[in-house]
């Protein structure tokens, strides 16, 4: 009886740690936290390069105007993120009550593996009814969102997303390499929170981390490896 | 009344007008004189035409082809092709007087005329004595003959000249060899006269385009009590649909546009139409769109007494062999198209889009989106294209931009009110307009060179500079403009 508390408590610890398994796509809502306008083509770009490769749709569902001001999904940019452009779909209803209602559509229907929303007032029952439809689907969710929202939220993870400043140039040292982001999990029901500097790799369409994970993140051993010029540690995506 | 080079004459009359004796496209001088407390308002030919338009639409209760006379104004009327539709209101008559019941009830006088060419009936209606007049099949010269000339559609001057010679009747005008009469009318009136008369006789057909393209998949039923609830308008389209499926089964196609049309009692109609991103014949699912869309959204005003479903646009469906191991992809495909559907029939076809490709030099035209139904499937990307971000501002928005060399990438940019350092850039990217294809656009549109730049925090951007700086005499100075992001 003695032995079995420290044993529970070290399978805890090993289940709980945040390593390149939190990346993968998961079933059921995600919230995605976005700083300023340019942060939203982060949080864009780190959802649907874990959008499995699968032949299903990735939707975009947000309010008309806010394709107006954060722009449009463009398939010749999506593209270099894995997903071609006969798997885009882009709904933009006029009201935010509306593009709820066609996030649950699209969810529901099993059409699609990813549908990011960009809604500010979801209540608590609608992202419940989202993470619900998104589990029975086996699809992911994601509401992508310029501040946290104050209301309580279902979802399962709140991501929080910058850009970083991206990897060296192979050829320009004066030109932008592979895309960088910081990625913060914030909130998580079911695994350990942490912080990674996380590279999206434009040739294997692949997210790999840039750095070591922070918090209970990977063995030194493993992140002196990849120093070394190893393996990077490579996300089945 | 209207106003001519001749001045304002009459252009239509009310019976009581008639009956003082004016006469239509007298002038209203002379009018004015016959009957001093001449009340006139002046034509509005165009809503007229709209209001005739839109009694064309309800007519289509009775029958799928209706069109609109071509007669100038004051002289509107309809041609309805009553041709197989006669038994579904107990015959020919009987249909007749439903009609002339029908218009009756929502306040338009009219006059009817039933015959074998569109030419007789247009003269039955117009010169017979009773408000019907039908002429039995194979009789139609027989009705004709007592009728005056001007019953044949004919210019005024033509029907002067021949009253002139003491031709009155269309009788007396059919006896004439064909020979002379052509004789008589050098010009184009003497083909005009016998074109008319071959018309009316049926001697050559005459054709009519309907004001609704005719759809072969229609299923209509006519209600004994107008019905005002829209559920059970729902429920009834259900019926309709039931009926269309089976149609559209009978000859393999599937319908990819679907129009609910009510006939409401005070004689408009009523229209709800949804478009289908592939062909469908599933009774369920057709009715569901509408669901979707809402019936409420039909202005059932008073009621309505009659609904008709059409499909005015089908496709050939191939019926499906269901395997017990059924493909994924197929599968996808369908509830793909399901989902395209049920959103484009609530939020509309302008909310539902998908990417569509097109060779332009702009980027954002280059890449559009447009109705997902509507769309082709989009193709391969081009692959040797520069970066492009995966959000585009559409349309660009300007910046203000400071480069170290002239025609560098810019060091400073300020973008919606925060100033940003540039870290990183990489370019240009030079895109110039279509020298071939001449546009007309006034100013000229300028060449872009597109800039791929970092700033100190790591987000991306896609700027571009228009105009060079090897400007020509009295062109503007070059402006820089954002227009997407990169993940």
């Amino acid at each position: 009886m003695d032995l079995a508390t420290p044993l529970a408590a070290d399978c805890g610890a090993l289940k709980r740690r945040f390593d390149m398994t939190a990346f993968a796509p998961t079933r059921g809502l995600e919230e995605v936290c976005v700083g300023d306008a340019a942060g939203v083509a982060a949080g864009v770009g780190f959802l649907v390069a874990r959008a499995k490769a699968d032949r299903r749709l990735v939707a975009f569902v947000a309010p008309r105007h806010w394709f107006h001001e954060r722009g449009r999904p463009y398939a010749h940019g999506l593209t270099g993120l894995g997903v071609s452009a006969d798997r885009l779909l882009v709904i933009a209803p006029k009201t935010e009550a509306e593009s709820l209602w066609a996030l649950e559509e699209v969810l529901r229907s099993g059409a699609a593996t990813l549908a990011v929303g960009a809604v500010e007032g979801a209540s608590l029952v609608a992202t419940r009814r989202l993470d619900m439809m998104a589990r029975e689907a086996g699809a992911m969710a994601a509401l992508v969102r310029a501040t946290p929202s104050r209301d309580l939220s279902a979802a399962r993870r709140r991501w929080r997303l910058t850009p970083a400043p991206s990897a060296v140039h192979p050829w320009d040292r004066r030109a932008s390499g592979s895309a960088r982001w910081r990625a913060v999990l914030e909130r998580s029901r079911d695994g350990a929170l942490g912080s990674a500097l996380l590279e999206f790799d434009d040739e294997t369409l692949r997210l790999h981390l840039a750095d070591g994970l922070a918090g209970d993140g990977l063995a030194a051993g493993a992140r002196a490896g990849q120093a070394r010029g190893g393996r990077p540690a490579i996300l089945a995506a | 009344m209207e106003k001519t080079t001749a001045g304002l004459i009459l252009h239509a009359l009310t019976p009581a007008a008639r009956a003082a004796g004016l006469r239509l496209y007298q002038s209203h001088a002379d009018a004015r004189a016959m009957v001093p407390a001449l009340v006139s308002a002046p034509a509005e030919p165009e809503r007229a035409k709209k209001a005739m338009r839109r009694l064309a639409g309800w007519m289509e209760r009775f029958s799928p082809f209706v069109t609109l006379d071509p007669s100038p104004d004051g002289l509107e009327g309809l041609f309805v092709d009553l041709t197989g539709g006669q038994h579904l209101f107990g015959g020919e008559a009987a249909m007749v007087r439903r009609m002339l019941a029908a218009l009756e009830r929502v306040g338009v006088p009219a006059r009817l005329g039933v015959a074998d060419t569109p030419g007789a009936a247009w003269a039955l209606a117009r010169y017979g004595v009773e408000r019907i007049n039908a002429a039995a099949e194979g009789e139609g010269r027989a009705a004709l003959a007592p009728l005056p000339v001007a019953a044949l559609r004919l210019s005024p001057k033509t029907v002067q000249l021949l009253n002139r010679f003491g031709l009155r009747t269309i009788g007396s005008l059919a006896g004439l060899p064909r020979a002379a009469l052509a004789r008589r009318f050098r010009d184009a009136d003497a083909l005009n006269l016998l074109q008319r008369l071959d018309q009316a006789l049926g001697l050559v057909t005459e054709p009519l385009i309907p004001v609704t393209a005719p759809t072969d998949y229609r299923a209509a039923a006519v209600f004994a009590e107008p019905m005002t609830n829209p559920e059970a308008v729902g429920l009834a389209a259900g019926e309709l649909a039931e009926s269309l499926a089976l149609s559209l089964e009978a000859d393999g196609m599937g319908a990819r546009r679907l129009r609910l049309t009510g006939y409401r009692v005070d004689g408009r109609m009523t229209r709800l139409e949804v478009r289908l991103a592939s062909p469908s014949r599933a009774a369920k699912h057709l009715i569901r769109l509408f669901r979707d869309k809402g019936f409420e959204h039909l202005d059932l005003g008073f009621g309505i007494d009659a609904l008709a479903l059409s499909a005015p646009v089908t496709e050939s469906l191939k019926p499906k062999q269901v395997s017990v191991l059924a493909d994924p992809g197929e599968v996808q495909a369908g509830a793909r198209a399901a989902l395209v559907d049920r959103l484009a029939a609530r939020l509309g076809d302008g909310a539902v889009l998908r990417p569509y490709f097109r060779a332009r030099w702009k980027p954002e035209a280059a890449e559009n989106l447009v109705a997902f139904g509507l769309a082709p499937e989009p193709g391969a990307v081009e692959a040797d294209l520069g970066p492009r971000p995966i959000l585009m501002f559409d349309p660009p928005e300007p910046i203000e931009a400071i480069s170290e060399l002239p025609d560098g990438a810019p060091a400073l940019f300020t973008w919606r009110r925060t100033q940003r350092k540039v870290a990183r850039a990489s370019g240009p990217e030079r895109l110039a307009p279509e020298w071939w294809r001449e546009t007309g656009a006034r100013p000229p549109q300028r060449p872009r060179d597109y800039y791929r730049l970092e700033d100190a925090e790591g987000a991306r951007f896609w700027v571009f500079r228009e105009g060079l700086y090897a400007q020509a005499e009295g062109e503007r100075p070059p402006s820089w403009w954002m227009h997407g992001l990169f993940p």
